[in-house]
């Protein structure tokens, strides 16, 4: 910079603010050049008056869903969804539309962001068998499920597709990688993406899911894009059928590493569902016939820092039989068995199912292999079949369009395997969840950052505001801040982050708070969830009520025994902030720390009991519910953990 | 099963399961949600109708059907059986009805849904009325199709709900050839409730004694 541009700069510099600085002002005849560093030199560390001037860190809790299916997906389409990709992201920006049963619906609020991620397997099928593709139906296959279909006998048509479809005998036309159709209905993904993105006030990501399934045994994954249009383009979706897909996990990240090389932008991957994978989604000894190894552990941390822990088929953070002194553990929960119902559930699958516990065994497997394959965040999500990702409990719009309001879901069967008995209700599909993401920008690149770096946490529904922070260094004080994010972040690692080699004699502080959703119920607490290796190298966990609303007792072992109460009046499914608390806020620190020992913490905050959808449906409908259907629930957020590990 | 791979629509699977000894069941012997989805595909927005009807039952314009679940499965069988046969005595009378407005006019076949129970029922034409074929496997494919519900139906045959009602309320869809959608829809607006008819009958015999 010359001088003449350093003065001009100068002056522009005090017009524009520095009148109120003369600090600054004065600093301009004194030193030869304007540039940051030497302005901080000259100004050090001291705030304007504005404490969010020069910020850099994020301030956005952005809320979304990243797994939404629309009529492209093969089951979505074939229970009657009919919106398309185009729908789902309009009804996620706020707009009004009118479901798959012609209900008019809208969001209590915007979405921040999207992902609409359909089945990639079949991507776009009945869209295009049932507008009479010609290809398909010169075929004898596709004339006759096209017949059937048209001819009132769609499950034997659905039948025919799927065993078709398992034999991989399927017709010309039908929609795989590399087709006209497959290739039609991917960029149709896309353009509806680009078309709905608006950086800074709606984020369309593209996306798709792949759902390995093999034995009924649940390990989808959702995979985002953080690129545009133009590098998704160049390549098509990975399947799970041989030989262009594979049902491995291993085979899916192969996939991400070559296409991050094609497209020269990055991808990850977010597993979802281990409650239904009969005890194969976490494995910690051998997967696929092949020993858990390092390189397995690397890949798998590498590609998927997010799990989905909460969604319409149940919430997967734990399980009474791992957690039995969880009084809150037993939440929304589908443990009979695999995601078709052919296999039924037994306890020693538990422990490879639910993310507690697979946070603990990455510990476990971390001391062993230096890699923990489990160090992931977590988010919640809709799982959505209908385009729709309407997970309020007063506006839920149903997993399937059969599901969408009407007076026959409080009763009807969702889902029944008569081979096995194993049968789930329509009344226990949850309203869940909802993805939040710190993000410093509403683009693309800066939501995808953040869940890199797993500053995200997980809700049921409601969206209540979380900050969670760990260091060394917290003390009480920090917690008399309206705006706990400045210390935070100064004195710590916010959640997704990792503590490392504790200062001597110290235990690491958490500085955790929450505000209510807005819309929504008051607080009943803020727990602090602990999983450790102990020096016998088994794993522990322990929770930690660390700040309570209604001036309730935390004992001396870290437990509020007395319930924060219950006001829901379910003849009028309404509830009353009476009870609880609009925000909480504390520091916390670790009573039982070891240094050497391997640990993780993360925060879960729990509402006031409020009505559940059923309630909302009772009332509405004037229907009675099935004896033991949930009519109240406490929501609650999850925050991704931070991990200590002595020495690294 | 198990031994089947797919990796898509497990959920569906579950459903197809539960529904394929009922291949040509309707619903009020099993349920399946990929039947009616498979209906909103073939008949796209068929499912609208689904939402009309419990929006017309709410507003008290038709009577509310039988909602609360029998978890009893014997008296669920029974009840089932009940439904169904109440259900086909009233499309008989639909038919008399339809029938009755014939009038010699030409008349191409059409299939009636009623998409609670997924029941499929016939009807073509047989000299000056109309044949019906209950419970039928589905639509021959030249068929209208007619999607709409069982109390619909009885709503228009007690009087308590015009066609032209029906159809503006998205409680009645036609599915087929426009000129013969026209040709159906045109019939069932000249549907005369049973009470009426049973007046005019009434009527007709007073002037002819």
């Amino acid at each position: 910079m010359d001088a003449v541009s350093l003065k001009k700069s100068a002056v522009v510099a005090v017009l524009a603010g520095g009148l109120l600085l003369p600090a600054f002002a004065t600093a301009q005849s004194d030193v030869g050049t304007a540039d940051k560093a030497t302005l901080e030199k000259v100004y050090p560390s001291r705030p304007g008056y504005s404490p969010y001037a020069g910020r850099n860190f994020p301030t956005l809790p952005l809320f979304g869903d990243t797994h939404v299916h629309t009529s492209f997906s093969m089951d979505a389409g074939a229970f009657g969804a009919r919106l398309t990709p185009r729908d789902a992201y309009r009804f996620a920006r706020g707009e009004e539309v009118v479901s798959n049963t012609g209900q008019p619906v809208r969001l209590s609020r915007p979405l921040d962001f999207l992902v609409v991620a359909d089945h990639s397997d079949g991507f776009g099928f009945f869209p295009q068998l049932m507008s009479g593709d010609p290809v398909l139906l010169a075929t004898p296959q596709g004339r006759r499920w096209y017949d059937q279909i048209r001819g009132g006998k769609g499950a034997e048509a659905a039948m025919d597709i799927i065993i078709s479809f398992g034999k991989n005998d399927l017709p010309k036309g039908f929609p795989l990688p590399g087709t006209t159709g497959y290739r039609n209905a991917w960029q149709e993904v896309i353009k509806a993406a680009e078309a709905y993105n608006e950086p800074g006030r709606f984020t369309a990501f593209i996306g798709y899911e792949w759902t390995s399934n093999t034995g009924g045994n649940n390990l989808h994954r959702n995979v985002v894009f953080r690129g545009n249009g133009a590098q998704a383009s160049l390549v098509e979706p990975f399947t799970t059928l041989a030989p262009l897909g594979s049902d491995n996990p291993v085979d899916l990240w192969k996939w991400m590493a070559a296409t991050e090389q094609k497209i020269g932008s990055e991808v990850l991957a977010i597993a979802h569902n281990g409650n239904l994978s009969n005890g194969r989604m976490f494995p910690v000894v051998e997967t696929f016939g092949r020993k858990l190894d390092k390189e397995y552990a690397q890949t798998r941390a590498r590609w998927e820092p997010l799990y989905e822990v909460t969604q319409t088929k149940g919430t997967g953070e734990a399980h009474p039989f791992l957690s039995p002194n969880d009084e809150f553990a037993n939440f929304e929960l589908w443990d009979k068995g695999n995601l078709d119902g052919s296999a039924a559930k037994t306890k020693d699958m538990l422990e490879f199912e639910y993310a507690r516990v697979a946070l603990k065994n990455g510990l476990k497997l971390d001391a062993q292999l230096g890699v923990n394959p489990y160090k992931f965040g977590l988010i919640g999500s809709s799982d959505a079949h209908t385009a729709l990702a309407a997970m309020e409990e007063d506006n839920f719009f149903g997993k399937t369009a059969p599901q969408e309001p009407s007076p026959e879901r409080m009763t009807k069967t969702f889902f029944n395997n008569p081979a096995t008995g194993i049968k789930i209700m329509d009344w226990e599909v949850g309203a869940s969840g909802y993805a939040a993401v710190w993000a410093t920008a509403n683009t693309r690149e800066a939501i995808f950052d953040a869940m890199k770096r797993r500053e995200t946490y997980a809700t049921t529904g409601p969206r209540m505001v979380v900050r969670f922070f760990g260091g060394w260094d917290f003390a009480p004080a920090d917690a008399n801040n309206r705006l706990p994010a400045a210390a935070g972040y100064t004195k710590g690692v916010p959640m997704g982050g990792d503590l490392a080699s504790a200062p001597q004699g110290k235990s690491p502080t958490f500085l955790v708070a929450a505000l209510k959703d807005p819309y929504g119920a008051n607080l009943d607490r803020i727990q602090v969830v602990k999983g450790w290796l102990d020096k016998e190298g088994r794993t522990q966990e322990r929770i930690y009520d660390v700040a309570v609303t209604g001036g309730r007792k935390i004992d001396a072992d870290g437990r509020c025994t007395t319930p924060v109460g219950n006001t829901v009046d379910l003849e009028s499914a309404t509830w009353t902030n009476t009870i609880g608390g609009p925000e909480l806020i504390t520091v916390w620190k670790d009573p039982e720390f070891d240094a050497r020992q391997r640990a993780f913490y993360y925060a879960r905050v729990l509402e006031i009991p409020t009505p559940r959808w059923t309630a909302y449906d009772v009332k509405r409908f004037g229907v009675k519910p099935l004896p033991g259907t949930t009519m109240t629930l406490q929501e609650r957020a999850y925050t991704a953990p931070i991990w200590y590990t002595p020495g690294a | 099963m198990t031994s089947i791979k797919f990796a898509f629509g497990t959920v569906l699977l579950a459903a197809v399961l539960a529904g394929v000894p009922a291949a040509r069941a309707c619903g009020y012997h099993d349920p399946s949600s990929a039947n009616l989805g498979m209906l909103n595909l073939a008949y796209p927005d068929a499912l609208h109708v689904r939402t009309a009807v419990w929006m017309a039952q709410r507003d008290g314009l038709i009577a509310d059907d039988e909602r609360q679940a029998v978890t009893d499965p014997q008296t669920a069988t029974i009840r089932a059986m009940f439904r169904l046969r109440e259900t086909g005595l009233r499309l008989a009378l639909f038919r008399d009805r339809i029938g009755a407005a014939l009038d010699g006019r030409q008349l191409p076949a059409f299939t009636l849904v009623l998409v609670g129970p997924m029941l499929w029922t016939r009807f073509e034409p047989a000299g000056d009325t109309l044949a019906m074929t209950a419970h039928a496997a589905g639509p021959d494919s030249e068929d209208v199709v007619i999607v709409t519900d069982a109390p619909v139906v009885a709503a228009l045959l007690e009087g308590r709900l015009t066609p032209q009602e029906a159809r503006g309320r998205g409680l009645v869809r036609f599915y087929g050839a426009q000129a013969s959608v026209a040709q159906v829809a045109s019939l069932l607006d000249r549907l005369e409730p049973v009470a009426a008819a049973r007046m005019s009958q009434r009527r007709q015999t007073v002037g002819e004694n």
